[in-house]
């Protein structure tokens, strides 16, 4: 579920306590959550590439 | 001239454990020298920084063991590697240390690098980060030193 702000179960702190995960394009690139490629100069590189594991 | 603004970390141990889920700038094994040089993100930031990078430099290192992984084009680094000329950004997936040996393990497609070491240290430059027309360019965060991405420590380090 997508944070919207009226769920308390997804809360920046359960998000957290969920994980994150990481995905790479056929290439090696690395993604953000809308699946933009985000390039290693990126100072929010690392942040950008972790993406908070939501739950379905 | 300014000083060179190259942070010394005090507990290389503890940025050993912090450097997970990092990216690889570079890493070189000298074998001349016995050191072997890991420079990487960093993900503890100075107030005001916008990037960080932690070096840390093995010495006595000796054992050199390069395990390599399922991507043949990654394959071809060895003893060094640099993101600038690898047509993939490496992650470090893992590190086991103990006070004389280190396996980095750096993801399944790039494999791993684990050698033994006699001494580590350690350092930490923080930068500012800059976007012109769609490029980054970064800079020191206390002297306003223009630093590239691909060697941050590049004229700083020889001096520690």
């Amino acid at each position: 579920m997508r944070r919207n702000g009226r769920n308390p179960a997804a809360s920046q702190w359960s998000r957290q306590a969920n994980g994150y995960f990481r995905w790479q394009d056929e290439a090696g690139a690395f993604l953000d959550a809308d699946g933009a490629a985000v390039s290693p100069s990126d100072p929010q590189f690392n942040e950008r590439t972790h993406i908070m594991y939501e739950g379905t | 001239m300014s000083e060179p603004s190259v942070e010394p970390v005090a507990h290389p141990d503890d940025a050993l454990a912090r450097i997970v889920e990092s990216l690889v700038i570079s890493y070189a094994l000298d074998d001349a020298g016995a050191t072997f040089l890991l420079i990487a993100d960093f993900p503890e930031r100075a107030p005001g920084a916008q990037r960080s990078f932690v070096a840390l430099r093995f010495s006595g290192v000796r054992d050199f063991h390069r395990t390599p992984g399922t991507l043949a084009e990654l394959q071809p680094f060895l003893r060094e590697y640099a993101l600038v000329n690898s047509p993939r950004p490496v992650m470090i997936q893992d590190v086991e240390h103990t006070a004389d040996r280190i396996a980095l393990f750096l993801g399944p497609n790039f494999g791993d690098v684990t050698f033994r070491y006699a001494e580590v240290r350690g350092w930490i430059r923080h930068a500012h980060a800059e976007n012109r027309a769609g490029q980054w360019f970064y800079r020191d965060a206390d002297t306003g030193e223009p630093l590239e991405l691909a060697r941050p420590f590049a004229g700083v380090l020889e001096s520690c």
